[in-house]
């Protein structure tokens, strides 16, 4: 390091949530071109942003440095820089055990507990929220330098320093006079630091905007709370040499401090987690010995074969060291089978026999010519497969994540973080109220999302302008200005869904933990991208509703004595590739969608590998790789099979020469490219990863060059590099492929064969899937499957098929009606059946609203006849309990019309079992036509159709064409928006719960749509519809 | 007997008395304050665009992309509130501020034959308000509230039966009633009295029996009487702001108009006019015009102001208009031209009102600093003088020694400075120069970014080769001197 030179060693990124204005990564870039040679970055209570400053300062040759702003027990803010290992580890306990005592946003440290973890750790004085600042402002003389005497007794006196800034700002003058006394009087040094908030003098806008949020105020009325001027900026040597000419040593010693810096995250001293305290060659044998004791039961033979693939992987595995992470997944996926947990492994897990030997996925890899270099190889480079265990949502997920917890510790495991960031709604919303707009302006502005930041086509001003916000606006240039400023700076943390990270006892030492919101979880501060970084090696525990379903339904058709085994599912069922070949899909698993729906016609699926390219095949890299529609031709024959190079036809054989697959891109560039394992992975993750366009260039040309140096013809390069390239990206694995066809068999199997039990699963189990409550049960009508609404006599909690295989709605479809009350109400029917309403209300004290709720959808009928009457009843205050007193005779009430029936049961459960709102309207709707009636209608026929809108889409690959469906009484049909038409009527396609669309119809291979020509709001009166599924 | 007056669509009829020709466009009234903001009331026009109230403005943009939407103005609806309580002072004496929009008057001593006649006067009279009202008349004050929300525009009530076809709605009962009784199938005043009162009671408490009292025609109550406000006013909030005198000349004879209307009806006489005008820029202008010879003349009151505005000039568009009225009793004789009001001389009170009169009200009171950091920054208030501070305490910051201390220029004084390495080496103005020694600074401070008022200063003090200490500043390239030190 230069003997001259200035360090920033107090500088705060946007991850030190709302107090810096800028990226780590913008810092770093700043802090290049600045030439300043290191930079430390300090976070509140935490080092959410070293990661992300660490790599790209790496990039930039500046050297990153770990600092953060601890909070004390008496609220006074410490920073601290972290100068070897032992003071990281230190620093991640000092704030893990200030962050889990507290909420999930407080934290406090104890100078106790400082005390005790100060080695390899250097504390600064710090600016205006430091002790000594508060102190010298006091009339106690001798307070400050008694506070540095305890702070050299803390951290050693060479460890101490004091902390100067100057930022122009008139009375700083008289503090750093009595600083510079104090750092004479007590020996300590003086340290120049910026206190950085932003990268350039522009951040101070963004900063006042944050500091508004955070006292929840506005800039109008925030005064002096906000920035005096915007001198709190990353600056060069020679601008802090020149402020600190009087003290030139408080320059110089940034870098005397920074040399003595040993740490970097590069040896942030992670290794693989081991499994029970095992050394690596006891878990190496145990996993030889699991895997092989597995295979026994998975293979069909253990032949030469499979033992080579078996032999191979373990080898690699083992001298990756890795096999304890393999032993901790495959021992909590036992966990899940001994309690009954269905669990299966998805993503390139599947490619591994290891993995399918041990029972954590259910894709024989050998079967389906998997490459297993998907999934790991040698040569990595810091990144480590993630092994993702589907889980059914809800309890049972819940109940793995925390025996996680449970066997490893609070401080030995913790769920990844994901940084939430600013997108169009809540940048608008802090943008709009730190400048005093309207509410409704902002609501406005927030209603031209859809229901979705994605995809948007809207320009921020014309946005603006809708929302009310013209150009002539005083504020206009600011709202612009910051709202393109703050979108995508984090805005707070949250939990990933379901990514963890295990390290046996120790994790507090390698980053800090911290309480999430949610009761007995533990967050990690690092997202899983940061996780991967650093080579931390995760599990995912993802909650599938659908696993859920099938398991209910397993388990509930077994209750009714018609058990069914998913392992022995016939391959080739006639029924459901029937059913699926209809596109009778809803509710099954990832064939469900618009897009899939309209797909399955033209595919006709025959067989599992056909469920395996449908799921595929309707995704954003087939698509944009223009790769489906040549498929679909091939496989009708339209077009002939031809493959890019003789050598390729293994490869592509499958998909009739189409690449449909990462594996196959992968192994194309093998044998295309003489590419290895390692190489071509590595060129999956530079096409995938978004963070650099330069690398993915830079492994195109490696590509290229390589398939030049074979000799391949140049049309069969480009070919070849444009296919790579345009679904590299989002090209799905085929191994993830076949774990959910497997589920999309599954669960289209189950609805073909035991509908009643599956439906009622579905039930239970909403909210899930693309589809509301309503639309199921309108489709299960449609199958000739009978549905009792709730009934307080009848009804349990979840829905239940009755012997004739009719449902019976169960009591978690109430609004309102949670499980506790309902337990209790249960609990006590159980014992003795209620016999009248009275009976009920004297037994089980349930609220008023419930109550109410219960009797306007018709569920204490069996105990009052009569909506009307029973809601009469139930009204009645019920503060006494008078025995003797005569129920009053209640008046006689008309009986509800359907109508009415149909607005009380939305009201109260948001379906109904009835009827469907529009076969109360269709006598008022002459010429428009039922979803039923369209098939029958000639193609290019001009039609109208009208119904609720359960459905609005605009997928990014559809160039701007937004995909509209609507229910009626009949069924669903479809309709297809132009991107001009959409906008011209965004408001009314957006907004309106109930539609009538005109337009022309195409009805072509049996798939229906009507190109959207004219379009209007359905008038409904009080009759209401399912939820929408918007624009995911 | 007693006499509901009712405004529909009161906050929309508030907002729209000042754009009286949006009436028959697509207009909205959205409540700010709900979660999320929603439509409350519509103009008919709006109605047959499909629009609902309880929508969104986005979902009535979506029906109807011509509709303009405005929001719920509490100073509109103050001003349209008190109108309507001085309008029906002249009715009766006994009058109530029955809820928002809705007055009630007690016509004891007027004849029956004339309580119609009375109802209609009132009508006629909110009309030239820009109001359009509907009145009841009957034996409670509930049931003639009932009425007048359902006339048209008058309605009589001879007997409580009489209102029993109409639907529930018009009692405008609480949101959980009006579901209760709609879920129960409960549509028309009939059915609701048709149910037991004591089941009434038991379900739904006393507001329900309230009403069903009240539709029985079996309660009646104490007027709380109210006193109608003694200051007349008329105040608008411009959609677009105002860069000619015409327009808002136009609206201000309007407002001198409904003024003099009500203070007709109330035999009063206008003894001082209090005009202010918002500037877009933020800032008022006010000024007061003491009548002379008191008169409620829309001509004579026009002129005075018409007078002052016409040599009137802004530097920024006018975004707000509000003109008081205040009345005293007519008078015939004509007063001294020159004569003092001043009757009790130890109303200082007076003296300041006549000084802000004189020099405007922003440039009168006391000084208080504005909670920003730029310099000096500071703005007007009234005086707390019924607040004075507790003996023996001391100012804070008044004692101490705080260095040295500085003589302000008031306003600083232009100046020439040249530099060298960007620190003042020598200072010039007028008649004076002198090169400068040592400097210190430069103190930065910015603010106010966000709009069209951001500024920039930078300040310095500087020693000259005297030894006289100055502090200089330096905004928007300019130098001056703020002042000098002791």
């Amino acid at each position: 390091m230069n003997s001259t030179g200035y360090c920033e060693l107090h500088a705060r990124s946007a991850c030190n949530f709302l107090r810096g204005a800028s990226t780590p990564e913008h810092l770093a870039e700043a802090a290049a071109m600045l030439g300043i040679p290191a930079v430390a970055v300090h976070d509140r209570d935490g080092v959410y942003g070293a990661p992300r400053f660490h790599a790209r300062a790496r990039e930039l040759g500046v050297r990153p440095i770990i600092g953060c702003e601890l909070t004390l027990e008496d609220g006074g803010i410490l920073p601290v820089i972290v100068l070897t290992r032992g003071g990281y580890q230190n620093l991640c306990k000092l704030i893990t055990v200030g962050k889990l005592r507290g909420t999930k946003t407080e934290c406090s440290v104890t100078w106790a507990e400082l005390a005790r973890h100060t080695e390899g750790l250097a504390a600064l004085t710090g600016d205006e929220e430091g002790h000594l600042r508060r102190l010298l402002a006091g009339e106690d003389a001798g307070a400050p330098p008694a506070f540095l005497r305890k702070l050299a007794g803390i951290f050693g006196r060479g460890n101490v320093y004091l902390e100067i800034q100057r930022h122009f700002l008139r009375g700083e003058r008289v503090y750093n006079r009595r600083l510079i006394a104090l750092a004479a009087q007590t020996g300590l040094p003086l340290l120049a630091t910026n206190g950085v908030c932003y990268a350039a003098p522009q951040g101070r806008q963004v900063l006042d905007v944050f500091t508004c949020i955070r006292h929840h105020t506005s800039l109008d009325l925030a005064g002096t709370l906000l920035s005096p001027n915007d001198q709190r900026h990353l600056k060069d040597a020679a601008a802090m040499e020149a402020l600190f000419a009087d003290v030139p040593e408080a320059v110089s010693n940034t870098l005397l401090l920074a040399a003595r810096v040993e740490f970097s995250l590069e040896n942030l001293g992670y290794h693989f987690p081991t499994y029970r305290g095992m050394d690596a060659a006891a878990m190496a044998a145990m996993l030889r010995e699991q895997t092989y004791a597995g295979a026994r039961n998975r293979f069909s033979a253990l032949d030469q074969k499979v033992r080579a693939q078996l032999e191979h992987e373990l080898d690699l595995i083992i001298r990756l060291g890795i096999a304890g992470y393999f032993l901790i997944v495959w021992d909590i996926v036992r966990y899940c089978h001994e309690h009954h947990i269905m669990v299966q492994g998805r993503g390139s897990a599947a490619n591994s026999a290891v993995c399918f030997s041990l029972g954590i996925t259910y894709c024989d890899p050998l079967k389906y010519r998997l490459l297993f270099e998907r999934f790991l190889t040698e040569n990595r480079k810091g990144a480590w497969p993630d092994i993702d265990l589907d889980l059914p949502s809800g309890d049972k997920r819940e109940q793995v994540i925390q025996e996680v917890y449970k066997r490893y510790g609070r401080t030995g495991a913790a769920m990844t973080a994901n940084v939430i960031t600013y997108r169009g709604r809540s940048a608008m919303r802090e943008v709009g109220k730190a400048l005093g707009l309207s509410p409704d302006v902002m609501d406005r502005f927030s209603d031209l999302y859809a229901n979705g930041d994605f995809p948007h086509t809207i320009g921020l001003e014309d946005q603006l302008g809708m929302a009310g916000v013209a150009a002539t606006h005083p504020r206009w240039r600011a709202v612009c200005g910051l709202f393109q400023a703050i979108y995508g700076l984090p805005r707070h943390l949250g939990q990933h869904s379901g990514g963890m990270i295990i390290f046996e006892g120790r994790l507090d030492s390698i980053v800090p933990l911290e309480n999430a919101s949610m009761p007995g979880r533990v967050v990690a501060q690092w997202d899983k991208d940061d996780c991967e970084d650093l080579g931390i090696i995760k599990v995912d525990f993802l909650g599938l509703g659908m696993m859920a379903v099938i398991q209910d339904t397993v388990e509930l058709s077994a209750r009714r004595g018609r058990p069914v085994d998913l392992a022995q599912l016939p391959e080739k069922d006639p029924a459901t590739f029937e059913m699926i070949r209809a596109a009778d899909t809803i509710g099954v698993f990832q064939i469900e969608s618009r897009a899939q729906m309209a797909t399955l016609p033209r595919m006709k699926p025959e067989s599992f590998y056909d469920l395996v390219i449908e799921v595929a095949i309707i995704r954003p890299g087939p698509i944009q790789g223009n790769l489906t529609h040549p498929y679909l031709r091939r496989r009708r024959g339209e077009e002939p099979v031809t493959y890019y190079h003789p050598d390729v036809m293994e490869v592509l054989e499958r998909t009739l020469g189409v690449p449909l697959f990462q594996e196959q891109m992968l192994k194309i560039a093998m044998v295309l490219a003489d590419f290895t394992g390692a190489e071509a992975d590595e060129l999956r993750r530079a096409l995938g990863f978004h963070r650099s366009e330069e690398k993915m260039a830079r492994v195109q040309v490696k590509l290229r060059s390589a398939l030049a140096r074979k000799g391949h013809k140049p049309e069969v390069i480009e070919q070849v590099v444009a296919a790579v390239t345009s679904f590299a990206l989002y090209g799905f694995p085929e191994s993830h492929a076949i774990s959910f066809a497997h589920l999309a068999y599954g669960s289209a199997y189950l609805k073909a064969h035991r509908a009643p039990e599956f439906y009622a699963s579905l039930l239970n189990n909403q909210p899930m899937g693309f589809y509301s409550g309503a639309t199921l049960i309108m489709d299960a009508k449609r199958r000739g499957i009978k549905f009792h609404s709730v009934d307080i006599v009848h009804s349990g909690w979840l829905c239940a098929v009755n012997p004739d295989d009719s449902i019976r709605l169960g009591f978690c479809v109430v609004e309102g009606f949670s499980a506790g009350p309902a337990g209790q109400l249960l609990e006590e029917r159980a014992r003795t059946p209620f016999h009248s309403l009275p009976d009920l209300r004297r037994r089980v004290p349930l609220s008023m609203r419930v109550l109410r709720t219960l009797a306007g959808i018709g569920a204490l009928e069996s105990l009052e006849p009569g909506r009307r009457q029973a809601l009469w009843n139930v009204l009645e205050s019920h503060d006494t309990d008078d025995l003797f007193q005569a129920p009053a005779e209640a008046p006689a009430f008309p009986a509800m019309t359907a109508g009415e029936e149909l607005e009380a049961d939305y009201e109260g459960m948001r379906l109904s079992v009835a009827r469907h709102g529009m076969e109360l309207v269709r006598p008022e709707l002459e010429g428009v036509l039922r979803a039923a009636d369209l098939p029958a209608r000639q193609n290019g026929e001009y039609v109208t159709v009208a119904g609720a809108v359960i459905c609005r889409q605009r997928p990014g690959t559809a160039k701007g064409f937004v995909f509209v469906s609507l229910e009626d009484e009949t069924g669903i049909s479809n309709a297809v928006v132009e991107p001009r038409f959409f906008e011209r009527h965004r408001r009314l396609i957006t907004g309106e719960p109930f539609l009538m669309i005109s337009g022309r119809l195409q009805n072509v291979e049996g798939v229906i749509h009507i190109r959207a020509a004219h379009i209007e709001p359905l008038e409904t009166g009080n009759r209401c519809s399912a939820d929408s599924h918007d624009f995911r | 007997m007693y006499c509901a007056i009712v405004i529909p669509g009161f906050h929309l009829q508030a907002s729209l008395r000042y754009e009286p020709g949006l009436r028959e466009r697509a207009v909205v009234i959205v409540d700010e304050g709900g979660k999320p903001p929603r439509i409350e009331q519509l103009t008919r026009a709006a109605r047959r665009a499909g629009i609902r109230a309880g929508m969104t403005s986005t979902q009535g943009l979506a029906r109807c992309p011509e509709l303009l939407v405005r929001y719920r103005s509490p100073e509109h609806e103050r001003m349209a509130g008190d109108a309507l309580l001085q309008c029906a002072a002249c009715v009766s004496p006994g009058i109530e501020a029955t809820g928002e929009g809705v007055g009630t008057l007690d016509l004891k001593g007027l004849p029956p034959a004339a309580h119609r006649q009375a109802a209609e006067g009132l009508i006629r009279q909110l009309g030239r308000q820009e109001m359009v009202a509907k009145a009841g008349i009957a034996a409670t004050p509930g049931l003639a509230l009932l009425a007048a929300r359902n006339a048209r525009p008058i309605l009589h009530l001879m007997r409580p039966a009489d209102l029993h076809e109409l639907p529930v709605s018009a009692l405008a009962p609480g949101p959980e009633l009006a579901g209760t009784l709609r879920r129960l199938g409960i549509r028309r005043l009939r059915e609701f009295c048709d149910l037991p009162p004591e089941g009434i009671a038991a379900r739904f408490g006393e507001e329900g029996v309230a009403q069903w009292r009240c539709v029985m025609g079996k309660s009646t109550r104490l007027l709380r009487l109210v006193t109608p406000p003694e200051t007349y006013e008329e105040a608008t909030d411009f959609e677009n702001d105002i860069e000619l005198l015409e327009p808002l000349l136009f609206m201000l004879r309007r407002f001198i108009e409904r003024i003099a209307d009500r203070l007709a009806a109330a035999y009063l006489a206008v003894a001082a006019l209090e005009l202010r005008i918002g500037f877009a820029a933020g800032a008022d202008y006010a000024r007061a015009f003491p009548v002379p010879s008191p008169t409620r003349d829309v001509e004579t009151l026009f002129r005075m102001l018409f007078t002052h505005l016409e040599s009137f000039q802004s530097p920024h568009p006018i975004r707000s208009l509000h003109l008081a009225a205040r009345p005293c009793k007519a008078v015939k004789e004509q007063l001294g031209l020159f004569e003092t009001t001043l009757r009790d001389p130890n109303q200082f009170h007076q003296t300041l009102a006549r000084l802000s009169a004189l020099v405007g009200a922003d440039r009168a009171g006391v000084p208080v600093r504005d909670n920003t950091f730029r310099p000096d920054a500071f703005r007007l208030e009234p005086p707390a003088f019924h607040a004075a501070a507790p003996p023996g305490q001391a100012r804070k910051g008044s004692g101490g020694a705080r260095g040295l201390a500085l003589r302000r220029f008031r306003p600083p004084r232009p100046a020439h400075v040249f530099t060298a390495e960007q620190r003042p080496v020598s200072l010039s103005m007028e008649a004076f120069s002198a090169p400068l020694g040592e400097s210190s600074g430069p103190w930065l401070t910015s603010g106010e970014w966000w709009d069209g008022q951001a500024w920039e200063r930078a300040e310095w003090e500087v020693e000259s080769a005297d030894g006289r200490l100055y502090r200089l500043s330096q905004q928007d390239g300019r130098w001056y001197i703020e002042g000098i030190y002791d």
